[in-house]
């Protein structure tokens, strides 16, 4: 199968050894009341990770930014899956937490996604920029389903740093798309 | 979490959107909006149209204060609910106040985020 990367991805995905492991079988029928109750315990999981020493408090803050951005990759796998399982990872590594969430993808959601991407890198634009430009494309669109806004959000209140994987499948059997986040912890 | 929303409002009583995890009220006595729980929706359409309400209901010359203090979690869709009524707000002149809770980091950093859009937004 192919493997495209998208931006930085950093080769760091951890599925294959991750500390901790959940993967939502169709047989669950996944839906998004899982999303919150999964991140929460990621969250809460933060400080038994095997991380280098931290405060009490850069721990804290580091479990609601693994909250947070669980949450949001969760959902958006929620959204994005066509059928099957949706599995999550987490590992640590000196101050840096993992996520790596992966759901199977129709080629066309799948093309769509790349370009969703390529417009959050592309032109001159800060990621700041387009943060507040896409709050004010909101406000005028209300109509719109999605906010755009949950990528700009991990990366830019949570200092995510995030990479995307994208296996292409057949028209019976779709794709997989994995998205990876660094979480490293504010050290003081 | 969209199971069992509901919404009351009458000239009684003030409105309210709720649900399993989360409760939002608007007192008009106060011109406050509570929200409490935790509000990861995938719609926020009821909650849009209450705090719109409430901003129309506090008009140009007034202050509306948001308050956070008891809201433990937020999505992104939740942020954008946030941004839009800072616009809102900042198109009609009504003045806002959040008030969060050092407890929950998340909330300064969208204070943050508010004070760029609106610059007039007042912390507490």
């Amino acid at each position: 199968m192919a493997i495209q990367d998208i931006r930085n991805y950093t080769g760091q995905i951890t599925q294959e050894n991750p500390q901790i492991r959940i993967r939502l079988n169709e047989e669950l029928h996944p839906r998004w009341a899982h999303c919150d109750m999964i991140s929460r315990y990621l969250g809460h999981l933060t400080g038994t990770l095997d991380l280098e020493k931290l405060e009490k408090s850069e721990v804290a803050e580091l479990g609601d930014s693994v909250n947070y951005v669980a949450n949001e990759l969760l959902e958006n796998a929620i959204k994005e899956r066509s059928g099957g399982s949706i599995e999550i990872c987490s590992g640590a590594k000196g101050h840096t937490v993992t996520l790596v969430v992966s759901n199977r993808i129709e080629a066309a959601k799948s093309e769509k996604f790349k370009a969703s991407l390529q417009k959050l890198f592309d032109g001159e634009s800060s990621l700041e920029e387009k943060f507040f430009a896409t709050m004010e494309h909101n406000e005028a669109h209300p109509e719109a389903k999605v906010s755009g806004l949950g990528f700009l959000t991990m990366m830019i209140h949570h200092g995510a740093d995030l990479s995307w994987r994208f296996e292409s499948g057949e028209p019976a059997h779709p794709g997989r798309v994995s998205v990876s986040a660094r979480l490293t912890a504010s050290v003081f | 979490m969209n199971e069992g929303n509901h919404s009351t409002a009458g000239p009684e009583t003030d409105p309210v959107v709720s649900g399993p995890e989360y409760l939002v009220r608007f007192s008009r006595a106060t011109g406050t909006v509570t929200f409490g729980g935790t509000l990861r929706l995938n719609s926020y359409d009821e909650i849009k149209s209450m705090v719109r309400a409430a901003v129309e209901a506090i008009g140009p010359t007034g202050v509306l204060t948001l308050d956070v203090r008891q809201l433990k979690l937020l999505n992104s869709s939740g942020i954008n609910l946030f941004a839009g009524v800072a616009l809102s707000a900042r198109s009609s002149g009504t003045k806002l106040r959040l008030m969060t809770s050092s407890e929950y980091s998340w909330q300064s950093k969208m204070l943050g985020t508010l004070r760029k859009l609106m610059p007039t937004i007042e912390g507490a």
